[in-house]
């Protein structure tokens, strides 16, 4: 047999096999035939129950740092999922949501008011762009560590979106009185004609399915300013939409984020410890609107108590 | 950038050789092509100082060689051969000069400028002086302390008439640059790879295997074992407080695991990258935890960086005719084995101080360097009282109880010495390092509250029981490769292919694990 060909052939059966490997690693196995392969490794959101999802995150990669959907099922009862990835566009904002009210009826919807000012081609989204989508046609990429579930039942996806990061390379001192110098200012940053018109449409889907919207910014260090806060508060005033912007101070000191301690990467975004800060704030935040309901007691959320005992496992105590 | 990036080593690297096999003709070309363009994507405008440096060599290469040619003219013309040898070596000695000059001006203003201005402030404010230096933070181009040290091996060996200067720009080039040791070494020889890679054979199907079965197995390395023991070591080390004694000895064994896996697994991918080209590359790993004693340890471990300071710094110093004299006299007093000892011990200073300052600017790695001089001169000095004991005693140093005796005592020197390596300060150093006796507390520790539940344990275990038997096969002069290689196509496809799935099963990737960073690309 000619050398290419061997060759070939071995990539050919690797391929299969990882292929094979992957609809066995792959979490609830059951909304495979509905929703396919691709679709539910790039968006894990496909994997969950219908209807069983009270609130949805959606942007990009502060959703993932900071929001810890088991962590706030466990502690406040209503389930939420991130439904992020990284430098997410506006489009594909729209387009997760639209995916997602397919299966679930959430009760409130969160976006993060970055992908506004974000434009379809950028240098973040490029970064890494290939490894991501490997992982979109190589679910086992993304599922694999799910062999530690073989003889447990049902695999569970224990994060539900998150991403867990340990790390800690705090901000300097001198930095973060820079920080507090910042000054108010009136002026306001661009917002594209066009992610207007697409965040208009997310509101209007929100609207129109009966769910609450809400923008919110989420704290980070270096990507924030007045400028911003003011043209998404304005964008949010004219369409009659809440804009939670928890960078302004007041929410700062709230939340306690500690910039030395909280942050994996000086400040852009939290770590494992901020991102459990946060999750606490927002928690509070979505109980005190009295809508969503406590399910910890429910039998039909009961894989959501195995996906927190999971989190636990996976995360350093 | 890390060679481990999985588009790279699946994607990229086949394009690259598929591309290089498609060329009929100066296949040589394109793999300088490839080099620049790597380190342009890596480095950015930095490429500027690779290429000074490229530059610099090949250049000063090239006036050694033409002062050589000029000896006979003058010979010719003066008949005293001492005074026209004189007269060219003091040439060639100052053309060496200014360029090894240039080349630690790029490599100190870049890794240790800043070091040293903020200990001559710190100097300034304790005497006080009323003066601040100001340096502003240079990004240093990436791989700085490999290339430029390969490129003074082959100035040196052309000063030393080791080897002929190259006539050739790319055959220089090509040496210096090549793109999968750039990163992170190994450092080589002008005579062990130039060739190669000028000749630029064509791949072929064995090559292809061989080099990403390599590839395979220093990717085990790294995803499955050192990225995985990574969440703990990064978790112990930051927070180190928090943990008993035990828990803080584990971090320390873990990072010793990460280093290792981490950089032989890269040093795996390096030369199986190499082999893809027909280039070999020399060894930086020998089985290190197999070694005796510390001496032995360094011939093993990051074995061309031992052997660039041994060729370059250790023999040119004791050669040197202070030291010479110095034997001389100490040999008279002390005796053959404690006299020569001395001047060796000088050297050995110089050595050490020097290795610690290469692999960073900082006093972790002072004291890690000084550390091991102090174990290494401590070991030459006791050597015959050694075996003077063990004879009396009656004790076989060649008994597998001994032998192991020996490994023992070496790890636990090994991992002392690590931990000065990775602290953050050297204050956390002698922190943990006195944590470890005074709060052990086995009890209270609880170790699968530490990153890793119990599977990552036992995958952990199996892995290392694993490489373990290979390494103890390399040891006995099995080459695992070859055997593999010799096996019938399905039996060879089977292995392999449990292998790769092993790989992407039970690597430490994904949400939940800190990869480790290239360790050894920062130095």
């Amino acid at each position: 047999m000619k050398w290419y060909i061997r060759l070939f052939l071995f990539c050919f059966i690797l391929f299969c096999l990882i292929q094979v490997l992957s609809i066995l690693f792959m979490p609830n196995k059951s909304n495979l035939s509905q929703f396919g392969v691709y679709n539910k490794t790039k968006y894990e959101l496909l994997s969950e129950e219908n209807d069983t999802i009270d609130v949805i995150f959606l942007g990009d990669s502060l959703i993932y740092s900071s929001i810890i959907p088991a962590y706030l099922y466990n502690k406040y009862g209503f389930t939420s999922f991130d439904c992020a990835e990284p430098a997410q566009t506006i489009d594909n904002t729209l387009k997760y949501l639209k995916i997602a009210i397919e299966s679930q009826h959430p009760k409130v919807v969160f976006v993060e008011s970055d992908v506004i000012f974000r434009n379809k081609d950028n240098k973040i989204r490029r970064r890494n762009y290939m490894n991501r989508e490997l992982k979109n046609y190589f679910p086992i990429l993304k599922f694999h560590n799910n062999w530690k579930q073989i003889g447990q039942g049902q695999s569970v996806n224990a994060l539900k979106g998150y991403k867990i990061n340990i790390k800690t390379k705090g901000i300097r001192k001198d930095v973060l009185k820079q920080r507090e110098g910042i000054k108010n200012s009136n002026n306001k940053s661009n917002i594209i004609k066009r992610n207007k018109k697409v965040m208009q449409e997310i509101i209007d889907t929100c609207k129109k399915n009966n769910i609450k919207i809400i923008l919110i910014d989420i704290i980070n260090y270096g990507n924030w300013s007045y400028e911003r806060n003011n043209a998404v508060a304005e964008f949010a005033r004219e369409n009659d939409t809440v804009f939670l912007d928890t960078n302004l101070i007041e929410y700062e000191k709230k939340i306690g984020i500690d910039w030395s301690r909280d942050t994996k990467d000086l400040g852009k975004h939290l770590n494992l410890n901020g991102a459990k800060k946060f999750s606490d704030f927002i928690g509070e935040y979505i109980s005190e609107m009295n809508i969503v309901e406590d399910h910890r007691n429910d039998e039909k959320y009961s894989q959501w108590n195995k996906a927190y005992e999971l989190y636990l496992k996976k995360i350093l105590k | 950038m890390s060679y481990f990036n999985s588009l790279y080593l699946f994607l990229i690297l086949p394009i690259i050789v598929i591309i290089y096999n498609l060329i009929p003709k100066g296949r040589r070309y394109y793999l300088l092509f490839v080099n620049l363009v790597f380190y342009f994507i890596i480095g950015n405008k930095l490429i500027i100082y690779l290429l000074l440096t490229i530059l610099s060599v090949f250049l000063c290469g090239k006036l050694m060689n033409k002062y050589d040619n000029e000896k006979e003219t003058l010979l010719k013309k003066e008949n005293d051969r001492t005074l026209v040898n004189g007269k060219i070596k003091k040439k060639r000695k100052l053309v060496l000069l200014l360029c090894v000059l240039l080349n630690v001006g790029f490599l100190f203003t870049f890794k240790y400028l800043n070091f040293f201005s903020s200990n001559i402030n710190l100097l300034f404010e304790l005497l006080p002086i009323n003066c601040v230096i100001n340096v502003p933070q240079i990004l240093a181009p990436i791989g700085i302390s490999f290339y430029t040290l390969t490129a003074f091996s082959y100035i040196i060996d052309v000063y030393n008439n080791k080897i002929e200067a190259s006539n050739s720009f790319v055959k220089v080039a090509l040496f210096i640059s090549f793109f999968t040791q750039i990163i992170e070494g190994p450092f080589t020889r002008f005579s062990e790879t130039a060739d190669d890679l000028y000749n630029a054979k064509k791949t072929t199907y064995d090559m292809f295997c061989s080099g990403y079965e390599r590839i395979l197995y220093g990717l085990f390395k790294k995803i499955v074992v050192a990225d995985r023991v990574n969440i703990l070591v990064e978790l112990i080390f930051n927070n180190y407080t928090t943990y008993t004694g035990a828990g803080v000895l584990l971090g320390v064994i873990g990072y010793v695991i990460v280093l290792y896996m981490d950089f032989s697994g890269t040093m795996d991918v390096v030369c199986g990258t190499g082999e893809l080209f027909g280039v070999k590359m020399p060894e930086n790993f020998r089985q290190p935890f197999f070694s005796k004693n510390v001496s032995e340890f360094w011939t093993r471990w990051h074995i061309s960086l031992g052997s660039w300071f041994r060729d370059y710094i250790y023999y040119p110093l004791s050669l040197s005719k202070p030291l010479k004299k110095l034997t001389v006299k100490s040999r008279k007093v002390l005796g053959n084995h404690y006299g020569p000892l001395i001047s060796g011990t000088i050297a050995l200073f110089v050595v050490w101080f020097l290795n610690g300052l290469w692999h960073g600017a900082g006093y972790t790695f002072l004291f890690f360097g000084m550390y091991h001089f102090v174990l290494i001169a401590t070991g030459n000095f006791m050597n015959p009282i050694i075996i003077k004991i063990c004879n009396y005693l009656h004790i076989n140093r060649k008994n597998i109880f001994y032998r192991v005796f020996q490994s023992i005592k070496l790890t636990c020197l090994v991992i002392i010495g690590e931990l000065f390596f990775r602290a953050n300060t050297l204050k956390d150093a002698f922190a943990m390092f006195s944590r470890i006796f005074t709060k052990f507390n086995l009890t209270n520790t609880n170790f699968l509250e530490i990153g890793l539940d119990v599977y990552d344990y036992v995958i952990l275990l199996l892995s290392i029981l694993f490489l373990f038997v290979i390494g103890l096969m390399k040891e006995k002069g099995i080459n695992v490769r070859e055997k593999l290689n010799s096996k019938k196509t399905w039996i060879k496809w089977t292995i392999l292919y449990l292998f790769i799935l092993i790989i992407i099963i039970f690597g430490a990737y994904g949400p939940g694990y800190v990869p480790v960073d290239p360790i050894y690309a920062d130095f």
